[in-house]
């Protein structure tokens, strides 16, 4: 698995969709920012600065930006079946097994890859992060990263799930556009339906709410609807469960798999 | 001769047709085996199977030295074609391939440069496998193959696609790599070709074997019965052919052959075709045509796949 996580390291290294990615993502986690919490409107000729409306201080940035970020979970989505179909399209994968790796090693390197993934999207966040507080004069106290720690770890978890919910959809269908609208779709529009359809409420345990639940919204708070901005410990349970799902679907599909 | 693979009962069904039906055969140590067979025959999913790509659906295979239906590490293949990225550069790409095979950083950097040396493409180790031409690609998957040093080496079609110059390259390296003691398992539909390197052949037909030959047997029981010649000369010479043939004692049988003037016979053991040219000739009769004639593995081949439909 070691020797396989390596050599997707080095053809990482070319890819230059996921170079891309990452710049995609670093550009995209201040402009979200940038037009929804920052922007200077300009309301019956008098100047309004949205900023003025939430609490930018130290935690706040952070939930505010990881908010915002979640909805970049579709790049790494976008890169992680990409970077997997392009194994399928080149026959890496029968190789990699010709080679003497098993099909253990073929689905530990992809878990071990998306929860790479879902660190780079931590770290670029928090890049981000400093970047837009050193440019807006932000104190970013320990206080304030204690507090939000475990809001990071769920973050990591977040994408993890939605990676690994792609990887499982594609071990299917094997194609990168497929693959990703199957996934775009369910997390933006068909389980929203499911559960509006749905009068008995087993739906609230469908993955995307669960997920939904590890990055809590932090407008809830100024629109009155909670206290602060908190963690709701039944749905990281339920998105952990979601992860260890979809990670055992993915393992019994590669291992019945023909290559 | 010890066996390197077993194959007992192997099946292999896919959905409602049975790709692999009953396959039980060995391969002997040593061996350049061919699996003959015509396009759908089952070849490629044998060597799927007895990798570990796809699944079996019954029967077991046993490679010398690893647990039932397990691939072996002694083992190194190509099946349908050598998969790489083609972007990556011919070394690069065999680093990533070492690296798989857990070779450390000192062994790789002294094994790449000897290996591709020996496939005759050390002057194109810089080259991305993109600007490969086809033999040099199959060159270089055999090179691929080459990196762990394995004592079994399975080939599927390995000389697909290639001009005559690429299938004769092919050849000898496949011929230098099985001198070296290594077993060989080619599958192939090329009768020409199986024929030419192969020790063994089996033949398949729709998933099923219809028969292994050991082709060195075939031809010593050729040197055991003695040569078969074909021979011509002007038609109006036929006569005085006949003639001689009956008066030389090292002929043993004679009938007419399909063309005109010719003749099939067959020499006593140890009598060889220079002999009875000289003999000919110093009576006066020159030969039009001379051949040794052999009982080909394309006629069993073709009548093993008449006899079982």
């Amino acid at each position: 698995m070691k020797a396989l996580l390596t050599v997707h390291f080095l053809k990482l290294r070319f890819y230059p969709l996921f170079w891309l990615v990452l710049a995609l993502y670093a550009a995209f986690v201040p402009l979200i920012f940038r037009i929804f919490f920052s922007a200077e409107l300009t309301v019956n000729e008098q100047q309004l600065d949205l900023g003025s409306f939430f609490a930018l201080d130290g935690s706040g940035l952070w939930h505010y930006l990881m908010f915002a970020g979640s909805y970049g979970v579709h790049l790494f989505v976008l890169l992680m079946v990409s970077f997997t179909n392009r194994d399928y399209r080149f026959g890496l994968r029968r190789q990699y097994l010709l080679e003497g790796q098993n099909r253990a090693g073929l689905v530990l390197s992809d878990i071990a890859l998306a929860a790479l993934f879902s660190l780079s999207a931590v770290l670029l966040l928090s890049g981000a992060t400093f970047g837009l507080a050193w440019n807006r004069g932000i104190l970013i106290s320990a206080a304030d990263m204690s507090a939000v720690f475990p809001f990071l770890l769920t973050y990591i978890l977040y994408f993890f799930v939605f990676v690994m919910m792609a990887l499982l959809v594609n071990s299917f269908l094997k194609n990168t556009a497929g693959s990703f609208l199957v996934v775009l779709f369910w997390s933006l529009f068909i389980e929203a339906v499911v559960r509006w359809i749905d009068p008995s409420g087993l739906s609230d345990f469908l993955p995307v709410n669960s997920l939904n639940g590890l990055i809590p919204s932090p407008l809830r708070v100024i629109a009155g609807g909670a206290e602060s901005v908190s963690l709701d410990a039944a749905k990281v349970m339920l998105s952990l469960m979601w992860g260890a799902v979809f990670a055992a679907a993915y393992w019994w599909r590669t291992n019945r798999e023909d290559f | 001769m010890e066996s390197v693979l077993r194959l007992s009962g192997l099946t292999k069904v896919y959905g409602s047709i049975r790709a692999l039906d009953g396959v039980s055969l060995e391969v002997p140590e040593g061996a350049v085996f061919g699996l003959l067979g015509p396009n759908g025959s089952g070849k490629t999913t044998l060597l799927s199977a007895i990798t570990g790509l796809v699944h079996r659906t019954a029967g077991t295979y046993a490679w010398k030295g690893a647990a039932e239906n397990q691939p072996s590490a002694q083992v190194a293949a190509i099946i349908e074609k050598a998969n790489f990225l083609p972007k990556l550069r011919a070394e690069e790409q065999l680093g990533h391939l070492a690296r798989l095979r857990g070779l450390d950083a000192q062994k790789r950097a002294a094994v790449i440069p000897q290996i591709l040396e020996k496939v005759g493409l050390s002057g194109a180790a810089d080259r991305p496998l993109r600007a490969f031409s086809l033999g040099m690609k199959q060159r270089f998957g055999i090179a691929a193959l080459l990196l762990s040093d394995p004592r079994v080496l399975i080939l599927d079609e390995p000389t697909n696609g290639l001009d005559p110059q690429g299938i004769i390259d092919i050849r000898q390296l496949i011929v230098q790599l099985a001198a070296e003691g290594r077993t060989i398992i080619l599958a192939s539909h090329l009768l020409d070709e199986v024929e030419k390197v192969c020790t063994h052949a089996a033949i398949l037909k729709q998933g099923r074997l219809l028969e292994v030959r050991d082709l060195r047997a075939g031809s010593a029981a050729e040197t055991e019965a003695g040569l078969l010649l074909e021979i011509g000369v002007p038609p109006e010479n036929l006569p005085e052919l006949l003639r001689l043939l009956q008066q030389h004692e090292a002929v043993l049988s004679t009938q007419p052959a399909e063309a005109e003037g010719r003749l099939q016979l067959r020499l006593k053991p140890g009598t060889d075709a220079a002999a009875l040219n000289r003999y000919l000739s110093g009576n006066g009769l020159y030969l039009s045509h001379l051949q040794q004639v052999h009982t080909r593995l394309e006629t069993s081949f073709l009548k093993a796949l008449e006899d079982r439909p």
